[in-house]
């Protein structure tokens, strides 16, 4: 254990210095406390210009949280004023093969980790959309957390 | 110098192997060893069907010659089924001019709001060469069971209650198809197939 990172003197006093630095690289987190950022937001584009029939009702939203602080917190719900319904889903292809969605009550995010919502996964399924979301675009999706409160995020309106 | 001529005899056999397993890489290469969906072999005739586009009657038969690519899902999801018709669309890309020779199809298995001119304009909103198709209730039904597809409304728990009439959500096998240029099933995808793997599957099909 000459070598080892915990081992015991002289290193013990770098240690210290180095977990001092990175809790100074949390920003102004307390340990006990989520430290959430928000990023990589994005709408997939719902448009059906060749029908009479209007947008397709519906689309979904997809974003990455990051939780740098010392404590969980949990995502428990996305509003989008652009729809008259947003939920938390998750997409799961079932052991026969047939692709199913549940409702999420809530996202967990762990401390120290990040949190994706992407294709295929957990995701914002978005549900009576009032306009067309059109590519190039972009939209503000209110998330709220319950610890961190709510968090206004711009998504961007992209193909995959 | 024993030893030095048996070390040089390892290092000869070694070299040996390495190069026996890159020859025999390079054969499977292309072949169907290297294939990412599953094989059906020997190839299922697929039942002839007619549905409806936009633009009229479309018949699978109409396809011969291409590869055909069949996949069942609805325009009202959310999420899985235009991740898996954007991935399709990459796959196509992915082989450049070959893939004006594949055929995306695109089978509506929500009728009741799928009408043939809504599927056909959503499946060229991912690419304008998809075709998409949608029929009476019966006609989807039998169409869907004679590929194997599974589909049902989901249970309305999986939305919340109060929403649960206006925008229900439909279970469906998301196995994909792929048809040769004869018509006959060759390759499935399970759900997850990423675009890579499909037009690398997809170039072995169109040269085999």
């Amino acid at each position: 254990m000459r070598n080892g990172r915990l081992g015991p003197v002289p290193g013990g006093r770098t240690l210290l210095v180095v977990l001092a630095s990175l809790g100074a690289s949390c920003g102004d987190s307390r340990p006990g406390t989520p430290d959430l950022a928000v990023r990589d937001a994005w709408v997939r584009p719902a448009t059906l210009p060749e029908t009479p029939e209007g947008p397709p009702i519906n689309s979904a939203a997809y974003l990455v949280v990051e939780n740098r602080g010392g404590a969980s917190d949990r995502l428990l719900a996305v509003e989008f004023s652009g729809a008259s319904m947003a939920e938390l889903h998750e997409s799961f292809v079932d052991s026969s093969g047939v692709a199913r969605m549940r409702r999420v009550e809530a996202v967990d995010v762990p401390a120290g980790e990040d949190v994706r919502l992407e294709p295929g996964g957990l995701h914002v399924m978005l549900m009576g959309l009032r306009a067309p979301l059109v590519e190039g675009d972009s939209v503000d999706l209110v998330l709220r957390f319950e610890d961190s409160g709510e968090r206004t995020v711009r998504a961007a309106v992209r193909p995959l | 110098m024993r030893s030095r001529s048996w070390m040089t005899m390892a290092v000869a056999l070694v070299l040996l192997a390495i190069a026996g397993g890159f020859l025999l890489g390079r054969a499977q290469a292309g072949g169907a060893g290297t294939l990412h969906g599953s094989l059906i072999d020997p190839p299922l005739a697929a039942t002839d069907f007619v549905l409806a586009s936009g633009d009229g009657p479309v018949a699978l038969s109409d396809f011969r010659g291409k590869v055909t690519v069949l996949f069942f899902g609805y325009t009202f999801c959310p999420d899985v089924c235009p991740y898996m018709l954007q991935r399709l669309r990459a796959a196509r890309d992915l082989l450049g001019p070959a893939g004006q020779d594949v055929q995306v199809v695109f089978i509506s298995v929500d009728p009741e709001r799928d009408s043939p001119a809504r599927t056909t304009a959503y499946a060229r909103g991912f690419d304008p060469s998809f075709v998409g198709l949608s029929g009476s209730t019966p006609e989807v039904a039998a169409v869907a069971s004679s590929f194997g597809i599974f589909y049902a409304r989901a249970e309305p728990d999986r939305v919340a209650p109060d929403d649960a009439g206006e925008f229900y959500l439909v279970d469906h096998s998301a196995t994909v198809l792929v048809l040769d240029r004869d018509g006959a099933i060759r390759l499935m995808w399970p759900g997850e197939a990423s675009a890579e793997e499909m037009a690398g599957d997809l170039a072995w099909l169109l040269a085999n």
